[in-house]
């Protein structure tokens, strides 16, 4: 169903409306959003059984299933390449020793994993077009 | 894949069969069960058994099939474990709608729950999503791309309930006709700009209107703004379907027959939600023949089709206009039924039971 069917207000009506929404900015101001580019909380506001079960998951994700699963053996050679295995083995270290300052080590980690997750999906992009018949 | 398993048991963080999650696993387990395969619903939380124990048994030639809806620890438990693993994604509200001090917990959930997607992806066998909109959200993450399915819901027994207490015919005959949302009234849903359309419809179409919202507060902080914020508008508040004065009723405690009451007696369903991952009520309204007039926001414009009005954000301009016309304009409420009569054929749980049939036997 179009709105093109539908009669719109004249100009004078519409200029009228859209000014009237403007002066409500301020009783609005409450319900503003957060930029979307989202900024982690201070590790204070998540409980440690969040944490632990990040630090779970974190594991599963970089040892069981790019290391453990053979259609993985390739996507995880070239992200070893692409991303440097330093970096991939400072996360699963930061994993690993996360009894130690805990929190503080899982924020790292949660941002260099949200990074690793932005290359992760550009380089699936890449590969898919490279070659079709790979089944990532 | 699950055509040498003796079982798919579900998984869920929290299960209760009268919400539109669960319901959907109680209809699951039945079809599964009429395969002739055993089936479970295992939960972290509510009305099931617990996912340790299904966990700490012998799985033996058992499929998992996780909902996936909120942040969980069931993802990373059952990783490890050989047994096939599928996945419903029911989508996740993205932390950045809450911004409130009330809110914060919330904002963490759904912040973890948003982490789990690309580890929730790359553990699953197959993926089934509610929509194209969720479908693309985890695709970058499947072996496989994800196979869309409706929620898998019985619109028309809602629409056989008749009224009852509470909410029966004569207290809904009120002189106010009423803009209707259902949902619960939170950031996301934006229920603060229905009280602007209420406001700019008020002023430029006729005091002849009002709006029920159904749904609790989900904050303090929503509730406390979203107060003031009528309050600055002038327009009364009250939990009373019967107020004849008030403007915005927020009734307590409606039963599915209430429910169905309030489909039949809206003139009009106002969505104004910025995330939506599928839309339970859009097609509610749809089987009530209730004509849609709603934000292009997330899976909205999908799950409506051209079976509403969709306007852009901020454009207050046309969506007042399009209020006027769907209210005043019966030759376009005869169309937008039609329209809706058309598009719930493929929302109806007939088919989505068919597409959930189909995908189970490709596995």
């Amino acid at each position: 169903m179009s709105l093109r069917d539908i009669v719109s207000y004249d100009p004078e009506t519409q200029r009228r409306i859209r000014e009237e929404v403007v002066s409500l900015q301020q009783a609005r101001a409450g319900f503003r959003h957060a930029d979307r580019e989202f900024t982690w909380p201070t590790a204070g506001h998540v409980s440690t059984a969040d944490l632990k079960a990040m630090a779970g998951l974190q594991e599963l994700f970089f040892t069981h299933h790019f290391t453990s699963h053979r259609r993985w053996l390739g996507p995880w050679i070239v992200l070893s390449k692409r991303l440097g295995v330093s970096l991939l083995n400072r996360l699963l270290k930061i994993s690993l020793v996360r009894q130690v300052e805990l929190n503080q080590h899982l924020w790292n980690l949660a941002l260099s994993v949200q990074h690793l997750e932005q290359r992760v999906m550009h380089l699936e992009q890449q590969l898919r077009q490279a070659t079709p018949e790979v089944r990532l | 894949m699950i055509s040498t398993c003796k079982a798919v048991h579900q998984l869920l963080p929290n299960f209760s069969p009268r919400d539109a999650i669960g319901n959907e696993a109680v209809m699951m387990q039945k079809i599964l069960r009429e395969r002739g395969l055993r089936s479970e619903i295992y939960a972290e939380h509510g009305e099931a058994a617990s996912v340790d124990e299904l966990l700490a048994s012998d799985l033996g030639h058992a499929a998992l099939l996780y909902h996936f809806s909120v942040a969980s620890t069931i993802p990373g438990r059952i990783a490890p474990l050989p047994a096939t693993k599928l996945v419903r994604y029911h989508n996740i509200t993205p932390p950045w709608f809450f911004n409130n001090q009330s809110e914060l917990t919330a904002q963490q959930a759904c912040s973890l729950g948003r982490r789990q997607i690309p580890m929730v992806g790359v553990i699953a066998d197959a993926v089934l999503a509610d929509s194209a909109y969720n479908a693309a959200e985890i695709s970058p993450y499947t072996v496989k791309p994800p196979t869309v399915m409706p929620l898998l819901r019985d619109y028309d027994h809602l629409v056989q309930l008749t009224n009852d207490i509470g909410l029966n015919k004569a207290q809904l005959h009120t002189p106010k006709p009423a803009l209707l949302f259902v949902g619960r009234l939170a950031p996301n849903k934006c229920q603060q700009d229905l009280l602007i359309l209420l406001h700019l419809a008020h002023r430029y179409i006729t005091k002849d209107l009002r709006l029920i919202l159904v749904g609790g507060f989900f904050s303090t902080d929503f509730h406390r703004l979203f107060c003031d914020l009528a309050a600055h508008l002038g327009l009364r508040i009250s939990t009373d379907v019967d107020a004849a004065d008030a403007d915005v009723i927020i009734p307590k405690d409606v039963s599915d027959a209430g429910m169905a009451s309030l489909y039949r007696q809206a003139k009009v369903f106002v969505s104004m939600s910025e995330h939506e991952g599928f839309g339970v009520p859009l097609v509610e309204a749809m089987f009530f023949d209730l004509p849609i007039l709603a934000h292009r926001a997330t899976a909205v414009p999908e799950t409506i089709g051209d079976a509403g009005l969709l306007v852009d954000k901020n454009d207050w301009p046309a969506t007042v206009a399009a209020l006027r016309a769907v209210l005043q304009d019966d030759g376009l409420r005869a169309d937008l039924t039609s329209a809706m009569q058309q598009r719930r054929k493929d929302l109806s749980l007939s088919h989505s039971k068919q597409l959930f049939s189909t995908w189970l036997d490709a596995l």
